[in-house]
This record gives structure tokens, C-alpha cells and sequence, in this order.
């Protein structure tokens, strides 16, 4: 176990260094620099640019100016958001919680009530309301999460005024505790935008599994005990069925890292997607290095996480490499 | 029972959406706040610094300038002018220096006072080449800036000009006891450029980059306490939801809405529109060097009678109806109408397809392949046009004249590139056409830069075409110098004619923008080169206060 841990840490680390890598270097080779101002912006030329670029070590080739950078990085130096005019590390500390927030949300309410939807689906498969939605969940699954955002802008907060079109509190509105309420009401539309195409899925596929399950001879077994039909659900048909669910869970945790940039750009929550989005639009690449290194260690932590969650719902899985 | 359950749920949901969507605050009305939304950041605070239109927004309203281009945006002279840190001002016999009075009531947000060496530190901010300041094309020259007394300053300049004045108020003193002691190049990464010490109406309360920026009137200020008690920055990247925000209310103004949201906006009747003069051009330039090998001259672009021959092709027009409707106007030269120095009696060259036929058969384009487009000696008419896909109405227009340059037998290759990439490829020289746009300022100065040619000293830098004519350069030059008005009038029309019988580009459009405002507060004259600077007289009208427009508390 332990052996297969530290494997783990060591493909992780190399992916990271891949990854990391591979965005210094892509995002060189496009077209532009962080010192291109705004489209028609007459005043700025092509001298004032070059010295900037020299003045930040631009001008120096890409092998040159990676191992520097991963110098300062291990030196926990990220380096100088030009787009952002402040330090990388104080733009990453200042959004990443913000996309956790949102992200957290939107994952736990999606597999919290995807699970449970997809369990009770599962158990009471002759239900006509469990029927019924297995077929919304089948179109909720089609749809694309930007439809969705943009659905939930046009009607419950333009049209109806529920809730705010963007942003991550009223502004000038009130702060600290009392400020709590305000924030999850921002934080509505944003994670259910992204919970619900992921609920629907984890539910269909917690169904599927409870199907499998509901007659296996240890749900026999344990109803010829006399165990109570909500322990048979929760104790053995359940915990049976959560591997594909929690699979699942994994991969989607990465995706939701990267998949938060489209809806955090449409409800304007200013969280790492939308940090990611502007640090590439600008050019500012040691922005772009930082954000991408935090979200593939996220992403790595979080298949990891799954992982291990995995080792604990399917005991089978403890023997293999 | 069970019936009744659903819609007291919804009710219940409605109720407490409703308290939570209410801040509960109704405090005492104050002078309100404004809140700008934007789909772009302030790039930086500090003026020296800033090179977004947020970024003058904010810095501009963080600090005053010595004198200040008065409404009707005349920049010769000295009579059109306003005073800020300066209350007075008066001219060396030879016009070569002008001495400024500094109004002595005026204080830096720490208290320290407005001091000559102020004035030197901001000029000293814009001129040291590693602050990258866009304004140092523009005040190249003033030679220096001398400290007469504490209260006293003199600009001495070069040469003279009518617009020396103009140049004066681009220069916004610095508090030099706090920029003084900041390493040469390193004002842009100082603790002073996140959370500086102005003199102007606001001062910084708080700063989340590309997220907000909340801005406090100055209760002592030395010109009056501002009108609104705060101002803030709200910066949504999607522009449509930038401008939700307003028809929501959770925004108070948006400076230049795109057509459709102009017609949008006769749904909200707490939205009032600001109709404006613009400050960009849009054109669509010729190259005048190959493409492929940039010291030759263009094959077939070179010859002024193809390029007046493809201007009379299109038709401006209908191109700009088809976009803007009635938002914007034809172009009428390298400059905007708003400038004073604009001229709109040019006659371009007008849409006459026929002419156009005629002109290319002419110079040998005759015969015609599969497609109909012309050929000469075996060469097809083909020509590669560069745009920037993040301007939608470049991209459209870009469209239209590809469709009424097929009229005419030109094979136009429309090349859509980011806004990044467009800015590289046009400074290399890569394309036949360029679908380019200049944002201008109250003077036609930029015009050196932009159309001059790369054989006076410092001009040209941004001129990507190479269009180089000796007669402009030298009409441009007797009118810059001249320092009577009329006749540097005279000279800025000698200079545009002949850009217009040149025809480096054909002049598309002009955006007459419209701004959006809530309609509770009551607008002075509106300022179209920089609305914002107006804020601190915006007057709130008390009978339609939002919560957000109680006073502060005092802290």
C-alpha cells in the first residue's frame, strides 16, 4: 500500500513538471506578449514594448527563462502578475479559495444528491416518478453546463430578479457574518449551473449500479436476517454500489477545475478559472505558469483522493498494483 | 394538504430570497454611489502607469492634474483651458516656459501639501523608460521641470507649439516624499503603484485586481466635497454580463454599450442614455510594402490608382448603416470629429463601382478567372486581410467588404486573429489590408505616430503600413509648430488632404458610443474623451435611493 502510494507522488510529480512545462513553453510560442496594451491603443510602440520584454528576461530564449523560473518556484517565488500588478502568489492565494468555494459546492451537491437520487431510483426501478426522472436526468445530462448558465441568467436573474446576475456578494452590501447569506446567495445560480449536469450523471450511473446490486445474495442475506430495509440500502446495497459512483467523482473533480472557467466567466465569480482565462487573454505568462501548476496539483490531489476513496469503498481493489 | 405543500414552499423560498436580497441598511440618503461596471480591469492607478481605459478611469479620479482641457476640448491655446493643482499659470516672453502657481489648499490624501517637487517627481515618473509610460510619446517635448519655490514650477519647453498647454496636462504630479524613495523601474512593482496617495476627489479604499475597485469621496477636498460618496470599479469579464448588471440595477453605469443593448435599454426605464461623440477611427490600411519581403515596395498596393480604385469599390455607407445604424458615422480622416483639429470638408474618395471597374481594367486587372476574380499576367487580385476577432464589428465589416470587393473582381482572404496576435502580426508587416482602429485623444498628435512617416525623427513607430509622404510630414510639422490657431489649422488641412489623395487606407467609421446610466442620478455635460472625470458632480436624485446609496458611516 504504502509502496503503491509513493509510485502515486512520483507520476504525480512528474506530471505536474510535464504539464507545467509544456504551458511555459506553449504559451511563448503564441502570438504576443504581456506588453501589448489594449487593441487600438495608439501610444504604446514597439520600443516601449521590446524594453519592457528585456527588462522582464522575455527576450531570453524558453530554456533560459524555464530554468529560472523553476529556480524561483522552488524557491516559492512565483514571480509578477503584469496583468494583475501584483504578485502571482497573492492572485493564486486570492481566487484559489474562491473556485474552491464554488467547486466544493457544486461537488458535494452534485454526488450528495446525484447518489441519493440514483440509489432510490435504483431500489424502486417499477416507480413511475422514478422512471419519470431518469428521463429529466437523461436530458439534464444533455445539456451543456453554458446552456444551462445561460438559462439560469435569462430567467431567475434577469427576468425574475431571484438572484444576482454575477459576482461573488452585493456590492456595498453587508460584510463578515452577516455577509454569509448574501455570498450563498450569489453562490446559487454559479453551482447548481455546475452541479446539476454532474448530479444527473452520478445519478445514472448510482442507478445503474443499485440495479446490480438489489438482488445479490448479500442483500438476500441481509433481508433474511431481519435487517431494516433502510440499513440493506445504506449499509450493503449502497456502499456496494458507490465504486463507479466514486470513480467517477474522481475524474469529475479534475474536470470541474477546468470545466469552473466558462461558468465563473458567465456569473462573473472571480475565482482561478476566471484568473486562468485572463492571465492566457493577456499574455501574462508567469500568471498562466502559476495557475496551471496549482490546477494540475489539484487535479493530481484529487485523483489521488479518489483513489484512496476507492481503496475504501471495494476492498478488492487493495491487492492490486 | 399534500396539494398545498408546493406552493408554500415556493413562497416560503420567494420570502427568503427576498430578505436576503435586501440589505436591510436604510440609513440616511447620502450623494450615493456609483458603480461602474466594466469588462476590463484598471490596469494600473497610478497615471504615469496606466494604459486601459480603466486604468485612466480610476487614476484620473485618484489624482488631479496641474490644468485640465476644458469641455470644449480645445487644445491650442491656453484660454480653454481649467485649473486643478495649478491655480495660476503665466508665459515666458519667448513662450518657452510656463509657470504654474500650485493652489496651495491642495493636499495629498496623507496631508502633506501639493509641493513643487510633486510636479518634477510625476514628470521624472513618465520619462524614466522603464515605467513604460504611454504618455512619454506625448510629452517628448518638454525638456524639464524646475521647482521656483515650494508653490512654484516651471515647464520648459523645446520648441514651441499651440498645444504646449495640452502637453502641461498630461502631466500629473506625484507626491515625490513617497515616489522619491522608490528605486528608478521599480514604480510599477511598489507598494505606492497598489495603494497610492493621490490628490484627486476619491481616494483608494480597497483594491481586488480584475475584480473591483472601491474608491471614498474626499470630505477636504481643496476643490469641493464630491457629489457621490463612492465610486467602484466592478469589472465582469463577459461584457453581457457586465451589462446585466446594469438593467439589474447591481450596476449603475456602462460607457459604451453595444448596438443592441442600446435598443435593450428602452426596456429599463431606470436606464437613461448618454448619446457621445467618439475618440476611435476604424479603417481599413494599405500595405505599402510586401508582405513576404518588407523593404521591397508592395506589388500591386504601391500604385495609388489600385488603391483609389478599391476605395471607390466600397461602400462606407451602407456599411456603417448595416452595423451601427445610426451609431456611428463614415470616416472622415486619420482623426475623429470630436478633435478640434479634425476636418470634415475632406472629400474622399465617394463609391462609384463602375468607376472602380473601369480604373482596374485600366491597369491591366482584365480578365477574369473561374471565381470572377480579375487577373494580370497570370497573377489573380487577391489580397490578404488581417482582423481582430475580438472586435465584432471589425469582423462584420470586415464581411461587407469582402462581399462588395468580390463585386468588383478581388479575391479579399479575411485572416480572424486574437487581439494578442493581431497586435504582433500587424507590427511585422504580414498582410495586404489591415482592418485597423486608433484610439485618439483630444489632440491629433497621435497622428505622427500612427501615419507619419518613419524617416522624421520619432514618428512612424506605429505606422505598420509605411505609409511615407514628405508633404504631410512637413504640413503635419508647420502645423504642430505654429502657435496661432488658424494657422495651424491651415496646415493640419494642407496635411490631411494630402493623406487623402494618397489614400493609405479608406477611412470605415467612426462610433458615435452610447453610455448607460441609472437613471436616478442627474448628469452634468457629459465629457465623451473622459466621462469620468464629471463624477464628482453627478447628483443624486433622493427620492429614488437604492440601500448601497446611504452615507458611509464615518470610520
Amino acid at each position: 500500500m504504502r509502496a503503491a502510494l509513493l509510485l502515486r507522488l512520483g507520476q504525480a510529480a512528474l506530471v505536474v513538471l510535464l504539464v507545467v512545462a509544456t504551458c511555459f513553453a506553449l504559451i511563448r510560442l503564441a502570438p504576443g506578449d504581456p506588453f501589448f496594451s489594449a487593441l487600438d491603443e495608439s501610444t504604446v510602440t514597439p520600443e516601449q514594448r521590446a524594453e519592457q520584454r528585456a527588462r522582464f528576461g522575455y527576450d531570453r530564449p524558453v530554456v533560459e527563462q524555464f530554468v529560472r523560473y523553476a529556480t524561483n518556484v522552488a524557491r516559492g517565488e512565483f514571480g509578477w502578475s503584469h496583468s494583475r500588478g501584483e504578485p502571482v502568489s497573492l492572485a493564486l492565494a486570492a481566487t484559489i479559495p474562491k473556485s474552491l468555494l464554488l467547486v466544493g459546492t457544486a461537488f458535494l451537491l452534485a454526488f450528495s444528491v446525484g447518489t441519493a437520487i440514483g440509489a432510490w431510483q435504483g431500489w424502486n426501478r417499477e416507480s413511475l416518478l422514478a422512471r419519470a426522472t431518469d428521463g429529466v436526468g437523461l436530458v439534464l445530462v444533455s445539456i451543456p453546463d453554458f446552456v444551462l448558465a445561460v438559462l439560469a441568467l435569462m430567467g431567475p436573474a434577469l427576468a425574475w430578479r431571484l438572484f444576482p446576475v454575477g459576482g461573488m456578494r452585493t456590492e456595498f452590501g453587508p460584510t463578515g457574518p452577516a455577509g454569509v447569506p448574501d455570498l450563498l446567495h450569489h453562490l446559487v445560480l454559479p453551482a447548481l449551473t455546475l452541479a446539476v449536469p454532474i448530479a444527473a450523471v452520478a445519478a445514472r450511473l448510482q442507478r445503474a449500479a443499485m440495479l446490480g446490486v438489489r438482488d445479490a445474495d448479500f442483500v438476500r442475506a441481509a433481508r433474511a436476517r431481519g435487517a431494516s430495509e433502510t440499513r440493506i440500502v445504506t449499509r450493503h446495497a449502497l456502499r456496494n454500489a458507490l465504486v463507479p459512483v466514486l470513480a467517477y467523482a474522481g475524474v469529475q473533480f479534475s474536470a470541474l477545475i477546468g470545466g469552473v472557467v466558462i461558468i465563473e466567466q458567465v456569473f462573473d465569480w472571480p475565482g482561478m478559472g476566471r484568473l486562468m482565462l485572463g492571465a492566457v487573454q493577456a499574455r501574462d505568462y508567469p500568471l498562466v505558469a502559476g495557475a496551471v501548476l496549482v490546477s494540475s496539483l489539484a487535479t493530481v490531489v484529487g485523483t489521488m483522493v479518489a483513489d484512496i476513496a476507492l481503496l475504501w469503498a471495494d476492498p478488492r481493489q487493495r491487492g492490486r498494483p | 394538504m399534500r396539494r398545498a405543500f408546493l406552493p408554500s414552499v415556493l413562497k416560503t423560498a420567494a420570502l427568503i430570497l427576498a430578505a436576503i436580497g435586501c440589505t436591510g441598511d436604510e440609513a440616511e440618503s447620502g450623494g450615493g454611489t456609483v458603480i461602474i461596471s466594466s469588462a476590463a480591469d484598471a490596469d494600473a492607478l497610478l497615471p504615469p502607469l496606466r494604459t486601459s481605459v480603466g486604468g485612466r478611469m480610476m487614476s484620473e479620479l485618484l489624482f488631479d492634474p496641474l490644468v485640465e482641457v476644458g469641455p470644449e476640448l480645445n487644445t491650442f491655446g491656453d484660454a480653454g483651458f481649467a485649473s486643478r493643482l495649478a491655480k495660476s499659470w503665466s508665459w515666458s516672453a519667448d513662450s518657452l516656459v510656463i509657470t504654474f502657481a500650485l493652489d496651495p489648499s491642495a493636499h495629498w490624501e496623507d496631508g502633506h501639501a501639493v509641493v513643487g517637487r510633486d510636479v518634477r517627481a510625476g514628470f521624472a515618473a513618465i520619462r524614466e523608460p522603464a515605467n513604460g509610460s504611454t504618455t512619454l510619446s506625448d510629452v517628448t517635448e518638454i525638456d524639464s521641470v524646475h521647482v521656483v519655490d515650494e508653490h512654484t514650477v516651471s515647464m520648459h519647453f523645446r520648441a514651441r507649439s499651440a498645444e504646449q498647454m495640452y502637453t502641461a496636462s498630461l502631466v500629473f504630479p506625484l507626491p515625490a516624499h513617497l515616489v522619491d524613495t522608490i528605486p528608478a523601474g521599480a514604480l510599477s512593482t511598489s507598494a505606492f503603484a497598489q495603494h497610492p496617495v493621490g490628490s484627486g476627489r476619491y481616494r483608494l479604499v480597497s483594491r481586488e485586481p480584475t475584480v473591483r475597485i472601491e474608491l471614498a469621496a474626499v470630505a477636504g477636498h481643496y476643490r469641493g466635497r464630491p457629489g457621490p460618496d463612492r465610486v467602484a470599479l466592478v469589472v465582469s469579464k463577459e461584457p453581457s454580463t457586465a451589462i446585466a448588471k446594469l438593467w439589474t440595477e447591481e450596476a449603475d453605469v456602462f460607457d459604451v454599450l453595444p448596438p443592441p443593448d442600446v435598443a435593450e435599454a428602452a426596456m429599463h426605464p431606470h436606464v437613461q442614455l448618454v448619446r457621445t461623440l467618439g475618440f476611435d477611427y476604424t479603417f481599413v490600411g494599405f500595405n505599402f510594402r510586401d508582405p513576404r519581403d518588407t523593404s521591397r515596395a508592395h506589388p500591386v498596393l504601391a500604385d495609388v490608382r489600385l488603391r483609389r480604385a478599391i476605395a471607390q469599390s466600397i461602400d462606407g455607407t451602407s456599411i456603417v448603416r448595416a452595423l451601427f445604424d445610426t451609431l456611428a458615422r463614415p470616416g472622415a480622416g486619420p482623426f475623429v470629429r470630436a478633435q478640434a483639429a479634425g476636418d470634415t470638408t475632406l472629400v474622399h474618395p465617394a463609391f462609384d463601382a463602375t468607376a472602380a471597374n473601369a480604373a482596374l481594367d485600366a491597369l491591366g486587372w482584365t480578365k477574369r478567372g473561374r471565381d470572377g476574380t480579375r487577373m494580370r499576367a497570370g497573377q489573380r487580385l487577391v489580397l490578404r486581410a488581417l482582423v481582430p476577432a475580438p472586435s465584432a464589428n471589425r469582423v462584420r465589416a470586415a464581411v461587407l467588404v469582402q462581399e462588395q470587393l468580390r463585386g468588383v473582381g478581388i479575391d479579399m482572404h479575411v485572416e480572424k486573429v486574437d487581439g494578442q496576435a493581431f497586435g504582433a502580426a500587424r507590427d511585422a508587416g504580414a498582410w495586404d489590408l489591415i482592418f485597423g482602429g486608433w484610439g485618439t485623444t483630444p489632440s491629433i498628435r497621435g497622428i505622427r505616430g500612427t501615419w507619419g512617416g518613419r524617416a522624421h525623427k520619432g514618428w512612424g513607430r506605429l505606422n505598420s503600413g509605411n505609409y511615407a509622404s514628405t508633404a504631410f510630414d512637413a504640413a503635419l510639422e508647420a502645423g504642430f509648430s505654429s502657435l496661432d490657431t488658424a494657422t495651424a489649422r491651415g496646415h493640419f488641412r494642407d496635411a490631411f488632404r494630402t493623406i487623402t489623395d494618397d489614400v493609405p487606407a479608406i477611412w470605415l467609421y467612426e462610433v458615435m458610443p452610447v453610455s448607460a446610466v441609472n437613471a436616478r442620478f442627474t448628469l452634468p455635460r457629459w465629457r465623451p474623451e473622459a466621462w469620468w472625470r464629471t463624477i464628482a458632480d453627478w447628483r443624486l436624485d433622493p427620492s429614488r435611493a437604492m440601500p448601497r446609496d446611504a452615507r458611509p458611516k464615518a470610520k
